[in-house]
């Protein structure tokens, strides 16, 4: 109460009012079935209001400075010369199907669908939405946790942007699809509301890299949602890296849902951004489902990196993996918090989590927070948490062979880095993440 | 080359070396002997230049310098090497980029072009054979799943590879069976020149079979108490370490 919800109160009117504007700008569109989706999404918005840190799932991550912004929708008039922008350079990797936003707005003369085909169809949100906005109906929504996740409420409300992806039945050996958000970050500080919508059909197998990266350093706030529909025995790699400079937030929600015999991976790298709220939300819906999420983290200066997953296992003889690892430089804060529900008919469970997070400077801080939620009972979960400084005897040992002290350090904190980019499949994508740990580590006095 | 005069270290406040002189130069091996709990891993991490020790009076010259002032990568730069009683596993980082980091670290420092990948391969394949190191622990994390012995092979794999001036062995018998340690010994022989110079820590006699030192010392409660040959090692041997306990302190052994 008092200060606090004031501040939640007035970031919403302003986001009315921004979304007035919004509706008045529709036109003829402010009748269909997408625009009736929007307002109910405003109006569940405007009754839950914004989180404050006495709500359990937010008590980590002060939104203060995000509610006080008064943030515009992007225009085309906003939008930057894209002329000296090479979209292949941010990620180095040639043979992707490439669709490239700027601003959360679809940017045609930057993206390549020269891969696409029939077993594969990678199209940008708004044209779908113009051609045929009943496929958006039916993949949209899937999972519903807005009382958990006002700000899913709020991409609702906003989103015209993103992309459609879609796998055909059987279809493997795909290019993977590159989905290239920049944010200009320059004037008014911007709402970007991308929606990311993938259906993998069954027998199908799909790799997917989100990247988020800036262009300049003014200020922003993403604000994403991603569904994910896995069907029977489909496969689905996950790549998400978040390398946006530090003006901006970056607030996301990721609903997956897998069937019987698929899987679903996610591996996150988080970098950029001043505020990181992820919010990654897994359901196993059929037998034999299995759910890998891999998370790294490396915070410096006082960026506040906040991640919260959600693995549930619905069905019996599923598999989940789960292992975050923060490494917290400087003033950072990071936060861990990850939960796995087992409901009653989810027997042969086998769920193992662990977050590990190393803290390399005195004022750096990090929470870890695992729930187990286990409602069966022959099952298998384990979890394990550790806030540690990097090893005094292996620095030791390093040191004595020659290697001066930061140079050990650098060692040892890529180790335990690199871990996670072991598990990712794509080799360019592997060279890519590389070069950022060791880019992070060098800023951060570290080599 | 190593001058340590009335050296004093203690760790967590507890005083364990209390007045350490010792003298070893170039060409020479030199072996520390004692029993379990007399300073000699104290005495070895304190040339080495371990945190946890703390020196508290007396002073250590290697070649002309105040070794106690140097860093511990400062120590391993101009020719320190302390070989580990208990290598450590470094998960995640390959013994091949460790040692090639290192390496590298050491010749800058000493003023030498860095070693490329080809180079540097060439050299450690030479310096395995007198480890008879298998090739796959190359690219293997460091020491992580190695057996005893293959960790103290690597160690000698390093020191070769670094060609320190003063190497010291921490326990380097400990753990190892006889052929391990017939192997390990024998790479440290080939190590031997003129130029440098070798301190054996160890409590067993049976190591100096196969690294045949110029002088043994006795460390007892933090001091030397006796000095000699090699025979000294086989008195000890036979006689245990009780003899050279009354050496240092009659009235300690009545009581």
């Amino acid at each position: 109460m008092g200060m606090s919800t004031n501040k939640q109160d007035k970031a919403l009117q302003t986001f009315r009012t921004n979304f007035e504007e919004f509706e008045r700008g529709l036109n003829g569109a402010g009748n269909s079935a997408m625009h009736k989706r929007r307002r109910a999404a405003m109006e569940r918005l405007s009754e839950r209001g914004f989180p404050t840190m006495q709500d359990e799932e937010w008590r980590y991550t002060n939104l203060g400075g995000l509610l006080e912004t008064q943030f515009e929708r992007p225009t085309a008039e906003l939008l930057p010369d894209t002329t000296n922008i090479d979209p292949v350079s941010f990620l180095g990797m040639e043979e992707t199907v490439r669709l490239t936003f700027i601003d959360g707005v679809f940017c045609a003369e930057l993206s390549d669908r020269a891969l696409t085909s029939d077993a594969l169809r990678v199209q940008d949100f708004a044209s779908v939405l113009e051609n045929d906005p009943d496929l958006i109906l039916s993949l949209a929504g899937g999972i519903d946790d807005g009382d958990e996740h006002p700000f899913s409420l709020l991409n609702d409300a906003f989103t015209e942007q993103g992309a459609v992806i879609h796998v055909a039945k059987n279809a493997t050996d795909l290019p993977p699809v590159h989905l290239l958000f920049l944010t200009s970050g320059g004037g008014q500080p911007l709402l970007i509301s991308p929606r990311i919508l993938i259906k993998a059909e069954a027998n199908s197998e799909l790799d997917i890299i989100e990247q988020y990266a800036g262009l300049g350093d003014g200020r922003s706030l993403t604000n994403i949602v991603v569904e994910i529909d896995v069907a029977d025995n489909a496969h689905v790699h996950h790549v998400k890296l978040q390398e946006e400079n530090e003006g901006a937030w970056h607030i996301s929600a990721g609903y997956a849902r897998i069937a019987r015999s698929a899987s679903y991976a996610n591996h996150y790298f988080g970098f950029g951004s001043r505020l990181v709220r992820n919010h990654l939300h897994t359901r196993m819906d059929g037998v034999g489902a299995e759910c890998i999420l891999n998370g790294l983290f490396m915070p410096m200066d006082s960026q506040h990196m906040d991640h919260h997953t959600v693995i549930d296992h619905a069905q019996p003889h599923c598999n989940s993996h789960e292992l975050y690892k923060g490494l917290l430089f400087d003033d950072s804060r990071g936060v861990f918090s990850g939960k796995i529900i087992v409901r009653p008919d989810a027997q042969k469970t086998d769920a193992k989590q662990a977050n590990n997070n190393l803290l390399l400077s005195g004022n750096a801080l990090v929470d870890t927070k695992p729930q187990l939620e286990i409602w069966a009972d022959d099952v298998k979960c384990t979890h394990g948490a550790t806030i540690g400084r990097l090893d005094e005897d292996a620095l030791f040992y390093l040191r004595s062979r020659g290697l001066p002290k930061a140079k050990a350090n650098s060692i040892l904190s890529y180790a335990f880095a690199s871990e996670l980019v072991g598990r990712v499949r794509l080799g360019a994508l592997r060279a890519h993440l590389d070069a950022a740990i060791h880019n992070r580590l060098e800023r951060t006095g570290n080599a | 080359m190593l001058e340590i005069r009335n050296l004093h270290a203690r760790v967590e406040g507890k005083e364990i070396l209390k007045g350490v002189d010792l003298t070893v130069n170039a060409g020479e091996i030199h072996a520390i002997m004692g029993p379990n709990g007399s300073g000699k891993s104290t005495l070895a991490g304190v040339l080495a230049g371990r945190e946890l020790y703390e020196v508290t009076d007396g002073e250590v010259i290697y070649k002309g310098r105040n070794l106690l002032d140097l860093s511990p990568e400062e120590r391993a730069c101009e020719g320190v090497f302390l070989a580990f009683q208990y290598p450590i596993e470094i998960p995640g980082v390959s013994n091949t980029y460790f040692l090639k980091a290192a390496l590298n670290a050491v010749r800058k420092y000493r003023g030498l072009a860095e070693l490329d990948a080809v180079d540097f391969l060439a050299l450690v394949k030479e310096k395995m054979q007198l480890v008879e190191m298998k090739h796959e622990l190359l690219n293997r994390p460091v020491n992580e799943g190695f057996s005893g012995g293959e960790k103290k092979r690597n160690e000698i794999l390093q020191m070769a590879v670094l060609n320190p001036t003063l190497g010291i062995l921490d326990e380097t018998d400990s753990g190892l069976d006889i052929d391990a340690l017939r192997i390990v010994a024998n790479g440290v022989n080939k190590l031997r020149s003129t130029e440098n110079a070798t301190v054996v820590v160890t409590h067993y006699q049976r190591l100096l079979n196969y690294i045949i030192p110029d002088f043994v010392h006795v460390l007892v409660d933090g001091r030397i108490v006796k000095s000699g040959d090699k025979d000294l090692a086989f008195h000890l041997e036979e006689h245990g370490y009780d003899w050279a306990r009354e050496l240092h302190d009659p009235a300690e052994q009545e009581a």
